[in-house]
This record gives C-alpha cells, structure tokens and sequence, in this order.
C-alpha cells in the first residue's frame, strides 16, 4: 500500500462505519435456462437419448451461435476437413478480392493441441503470417486479419479472444476483415461458462480478454445504424469440427 | 433568479424544437430497444433484484473491495493512484503525461474525465487529446459537451454534424452516414497509430482479478487499451464488483438497459500491462480510482445512488428529460441520475434545484437495472434543499399557503370557493395566467391549472352521495383514497 492509499481508503471506511453491512449474496449462479424459444435459451440436448442428446448439443449450440451473430451482421459456417477451410478461404479471397491476409502465428492457438494440417491450411491460406515484431503499420494496410477463437458463446453469437506469449491483439482489430477459427470443443452456451473457464497460466488474468460479438458499430449519426467505424466492418466465423 | 438555474436553461432548452425531436426520437428509440431486450429476458426483476444485493454489498464493503482492486491491479503489474479530488486525479495524469513526454492522447468514453475537465488541462499544456467515440468527437469538434449517457451527440443534427467534418477534412464531405462514418475511421485511425496514450473510463472494475472492464460498440476501447504504449483508466471508485460472476450479471444488465442489445459489440477485459513475450499492447497501465465527492453519498440516506451502472435507462423514461435534453442539467450527469447525485457531487446550494426536475412520476425507478429508488431520492432532496433553506422564497410561500388551505376541510372549502372568483380575470384554457405574489413568481417557473367550475364535493353532492362519518368515500377495494399516498409523498407535499 503506498502512503496515499491509506487516508483515501481511511477516509472510505469511517463514512462506512455505522452503515449495517449487506451479506455477499454469493457469486451470480447465472440465468435460469428454459426451452421455450421466446425466452433467450439455448436449447438443451433432449434427456431422452443421452447419446444422441451429446451430439445434438453440440448441434443445438451451432445453430444458435450462426444465428445470433447473423442477427449482429457477422457470419459463421462450419467446416468438416483443413482441405474444405483451405477451399472456402481461397473463395473468400477470391469473392472479396483480398489482397493482403495477415495471419497470426498459427502454432499459438488456445491451447496448443490444433492439429497440424488446420495449421497448415491457414498458413496457405494467410499471404502474410505474422512476425511477432510486425509494426502496426503493417497490419493497417491488410485487407483481413485471420486469428484462432478461444472461445465461442452461443447465447450471443459471440467470440472471446485472449492474450497469450507471441499473439498480436491488432490482428484481429485492424483490417476490415476478421477471420475467426473457432474449433467446436471450445464453443460453449453462456458468457458465464467463459469467464469461470479462463486459464491463469501466470496466477493472473490473461492481459487482454475481449468478447467480440458482430462488426463494430455506431448509431451515433441521427442514430442511422453504421457497419465498421473503428473495429472490423465484417466478422467470418469458422467452426472447425 | 439566478442566471446559471436550471429554469433558465430549460427554458433556452425549450425553445429548439430541433433538440426536443432529437432528443424524443434518440430516447423512444433506447426505451423501446430496451422494454423488447427486458421482456424477452424472462426474469429481468430477479435479475436487477440480485444486481442491486450485489452493489449493496459491494459499496457497503467498499474499503476492503478498493483494497483488493488495488493489490491485484500492481501484482498484475499496473500501476494504481487513488485520487480524493477531481485536482489529484488531474495532477497525476498530467504529470504522468509530461514524466513519459506524451503529446498526443486518444480517449475512449470516460465521464469521470467530463467531471474533471482533463481535456481542457491537458490542452493548457499542449497535450493533443482526440476523443474516439464517434459521439464524443462530434461532441469535442463542436467544442460541446456530451448530452446523453449512451448517445452523447444526439443533439448534433446530421447537417450540424456534416459541417463539423467537413471542417476537418478541408473540403466539403457528403451528408450519408456511411460517408462521415468512413471519414472519421479513417481520420481517428491516424491519431490511434501515432497515439502515446490512452486513457478510457471504467465500467466495472472485477476485484478478485484486478481487472478493467470496457464495454463498446465501435471498437475504440480495444483500440485505446492496444496501440498507445501507455493505457490510463479513469475509474469511479463505485464502479466495482467483488467476482467475474458479478461482471457477467451487470453485463446482462448493462447493455439491455442501455440500448437494448443483448451485449455491446466488444467487451475488453485488461488486466495488468502487457506481458513479456506478448508482442503488443501497452507497457504500463495507470488505474486512477476517483472520489470527488463520491464519499459524501456513502454511510447517508443516498448511498444507494451509488449502485449507478450508468446505462441511462433513467433519462430515455424521464419526461422531465426527454423535454429539455441533457445540458438543461447544467453539469455532466443528466437526467433523474443526474438530478440526484450532481447536488450530492458538487454541492446542495447551487446544484440543489435540480431535484425540482422531475415530475416524481418514478418511471425512473421503474427502468432502474439495480433499483436505485431515484424518485424517493428527488423527493428528500428537495425536503433537504428546503431544511438548508435554499428553496427559493416564491416556493416555500406557496406550499405554506398550500398547507393552511388543506388543514381544514371548512377552510379548505372557503378558499377555492373564494378563489374560483378570484381567478376569473386570470384563468384562461384552465390554466392561471398570472396571479398575486407569490403566485406570480410560481407562474414564472411552472404551469398552475386553475380551480375547476364545480368541485368534486360539489359534484358528488349533486349527484346524491353521502359524505361518510369518516370524511372521505370508501373505494371498492375498502381502502381510503389517500392510504395510497406514501409517507416519503406526503412529505413532500407538506
């Protein structure tokens, strides 16, 4: 505690000290899920066919996941094979005449265990991967930024990102484009899943954890809704089965 | 009257009826954005139920929780400054900016930094500071200041708008929204490259972590903690919950209240400076808690103010708001928020007469996330403002004729039949026109309807009902009419 700290928080304390104090309510458990499809849920897996049910979740939380961030202006397909992502990245650079790609270091995914060929097909598919010394200069010319999701929350069309040794933050900040690989064990129903899941690798938070759900946006004109003011104009999700 | 009252800027105010469609539109279009996000939520009273536990504790225990914040932000490697003052909070950055040689700053939304003027001060010493929400750098260009929580230029008209840019760009930029939205990309991309430091406001800041959270929608907060080598957050010292469990469920309140969207675009959690091995974002952060005033709500009948998440659910209900707009308010809080915590902030004497803004018709209280009893709060202002005797004279000589009036019904009865004689030559459209002091000085400030032809006695009697041994009927539901009234209502009424 520096000298300063003290009287401030002195201070704090003696205006709190005839207050009867509130018990901690205990950590929010998170929203009561229900099926009905008025009520934002995501469906469960049916309790019936445990093993069916296993796969449907899985199944339930894609649909949801395409369909939020469709509802927020972003896009998110799913692909079976790295030879099948290779084929839709070449299109998309074709289709959206991307001319430079920037590609974070593609060995640093969430958590290190992506096999070989997906790394491969980004690598073929990213003009430029990243030296972890690029200048930012260098990312703001790039047309679209591609970069592993750590995590998928389906409840809200959403990806989480998080720092890590040797990944670039802006990858995925600057260019118009973000590509977003999300493999589909990492995609989970609720923000709440996410935040109690985060890995301490140091004993602390990572430095950077951001929840990216659409395209940037502003409605600060005459409230007219605008797509890409700071951050990316589009988002791609792909999730890798 | 004094000049900088609140009377006179509404009623500058009111005189635009630009502004009033702005401001009506903008507000419609939150409120009903945020009933449809409320509706299909479910629960949302269970949820705001726990949120406003949650915040109770929290501020109840505030020392220990600013504390722990502050142990885990330096062991995650940032720097901490409490500020006591809106000048300590000044100082620190400023000398900070001048220790690391900063020229150039870009800022998130932060409305500690509007309590404290650090755009000005940092100017005076040929700091370039560039605001990177799109609404608050309208609101910088048009040299203004922010009218709304969430939509801070709602008062800039597109045209308005146009020419601010165009005033930028030296030349002249075409009025679409995805024109002046790409101009000013494109031109704030520049300061966020060549930028030494970021400074943003806080949402929440997670105590068991030590982490910062920022919530927006365009992306200029990941912006502001990523490219500047130097990250400075301006924090409320309120603005803090105990676990990331409690971040999650102000979030769900957060952006459901505010615009109606399920979550913001981007949320950023920073925890700490840059680590080794990471090859960007900032190499110091500099958290600086601000009191300014803050303690003076804490241990009193207004502590609960504090449990402000600052959606500004409040101002998009407020009939009182969404007349006369934000800078009516005169200071940086607008709206029955506003009315409540700027006298508490900066003082009851000039800032008292805000709580008179307000129809206490408790559609503020009624949006609340964290149910904050905003109305019951106007209410003691104004009975505080009156106890400390700055209640201007005209008022206080109403209610005390007012009083002596009601005190008895025989003389009650007297004085409106004597009235409604007197108020011929004045009342037109049911409405007094002018009146006898202090009726007059009243009339100067709020409408007064004049006293109908026939009374409701009157006309009930007219009607064949008894009066009751007890003084008043007896409603279906066997209550008396009055029993509805709350204490804190009655209280104010006398």
């Amino acid at each position: 505690m520096n000298p300063g700290d003290e009287q401030f928080l002195r201070n704090v304390r003696t205006r709190l000290r005839n207050r009867s104090k509130t018990e901690y309510p205990g950590p929010w458990p998170g929203r009561t899920w229900t099926s009905s499809p008025a009520i934002e849920s995501p469906r469960r897996p049916s309790s019936e066919s445990p093993k069916e049910g296993l796969r449907s979740a899985a199944g339930c939380l894609i649909d949801r996941f395409t369909v939020e961030l469709a509802n927020v202006g972003g896009y998110a397909e799913r692909v079976a094979t790295p030879a099948q992502l290779l084929t839709k990245l070449e299109d998309l650079r074709a289709r959206l005449n991307l001319e430079q790609i920037m590609c974070e270091d593609p060995n640093e995914s969430a958590d290190g265990s992506e096999s070989a060929s997906w790394i491969a097909a980004i690598q073929l598919a990213g003009r430029v991967s990243l030296s972890t010394d690029a200048e930012p200069t260098v990312l703001e010319v790039a047309n679209a930024g591609i970069t592993w999701a750590d995590w998928g929350i389906a409840e809200t069309g959403s990806i989480v990102l998080h720092t890590a040794p040797g990944r670039r933050r802006l990858v995925s900040l600057l260019p118009r484009l973000h590509i977003a690989l999300l493999p589909l064990k990492q995609l989970v129903a609720t923000r709440g899943e996410v935040l109690s899941n985060i890995s301490l690798g140091d004993g602390h938070w990572p430095s950077n954890v951001v929840i990216v759900t659409g395209p940037s946006r502003t409605a600060d004109i005459e409230n007219d809704l605008s797509i890409g003011v700071h951050g990316p104009a589009h988002v791609h999700v792909f999730i890798l089965e | 009257m004094k000049a900088n009252s609140v009377y006179v800027r509404t009623r500058t105010a009111l005189q635009s009826e630009t502004l009033k469609t702005a401001v009506r539109t903008t507000t419609d279009k939150l409120r009903i954005g945020r009933n449809n996000a409320v509706a299909k939520i479910g629960d949302f009273d269970a949820l705001r139920h726990y949120a406003e536990r949650v915040r109770r504790h929290t501020i109840d225990h505030l020392d220990h929780y600013l504390q722990k914040l502050a142990a885990r932000i330096r062991a995650a490697g940032g720097n901490v400054f409490f500020a006591a003052t809106d000048k300590d909070a000044v100082n620190y950055v400023l000398q900070l900016a001048q220790r690391e040689q900063v020229r150039r700053v870009v800022k998130s939304k932060s409305m500690v930094s509007e309590e404290i003027e650090l755009n000005s001060h940092l100017a005076k010493h040929d700091i370039e500071t560039i605001e990177t929400d799109l609404g608050e750098y309208i609101v910088q260009l048009g040299e203004d200041t922010p009218s709304h929580l969430i939509t801070p230029a709602l008062h800039k008209s597109r045209s308005e708008i146009t020419e601010l840019f165009s005033g930028v760009a030296g030349r002249p930029l075409s009025p679409d929204t995805a024109s002046l939205t790409a101009f000013a990309r494109e031109t704030i991309r520049a300061h966020f490259l060549n930028a030494d430091m970021g400074i943003t406001g806080c949402n929440f800041a997670v105590a068991e972590t030590g982490t910062v959270a920022l919530v927006t929608n365009e992306g200029n907060g990941r912006m502001v903690t990523s490219l500047p080598r130097i990250q400075v957050t301006l924090m409320g010292m309120e603005r803090i919950v105990p676990t990331m469990a409690d971040l999650d469920l102000m979030l769900e309140l957060l952006a459901r209240s505010a615009t109606g969207q399920k979550v913001t675009t981007y949320t950023s959690l920073v925890t700490g400076p840059r680590r080794t091995d990471e090859p960007d974002g900032p190499e110091q952060l500099h958290v600086v808690i601000v009191d300014n005033g803050r303690s003076n709500l804490l241990g009193g009948g207004y502590q609960d103010a504090l449990h402000c998440i600052r959606c500004g659910a409040c101002q998009n209900v407020c009939p009182v708001y969404r007349h006369i707009g934000g800078h009516a308010y005169g200071w940086v809080y607008a709206g029955p928020i506003g009315a409540v915590i700027t006298p508490l902030l900066q003082g009851m004497e000039q800032w008292g007469e805000l709580a008179e803004a307000s129809s206490l018709c408790a559609a503020c209280t009624e949006v609340c996330p964290v149910n904050i009893p905003l109305h019951d709060m106007l209410i003691n202002l104004r009975r505080d403002n009156n106890a400390l005797g700055y209640t201007p004279r005209s008022h206080r000589a109403m209610f005390r004729m007012w009083r002596s009036a009601f005190a008895k019904p025989r003389r009650f009865r007297l004085t409106l039949q004597a009235a409604r004689l007197l108020q011929k030559p004045f009342a037109r459209e049911q409405r007094l026109r002018w009146g006898p002091p202090p009726i007059s000085s009243w009339l100067k400030e709020r409408d007064l309807p004049a006293i109908a032809p026939q009374s409701f006695r009157e006309w009930w009697q007219s009607e064949g009902g008894s009066e009751t041994s007890s003084g008043g009927e007896i409603r279906a539901d066997g209550k008396r009419p009055d029993s509805d009234i709350s204490p804190s209502r009655k209280e104010a009424v006398e």
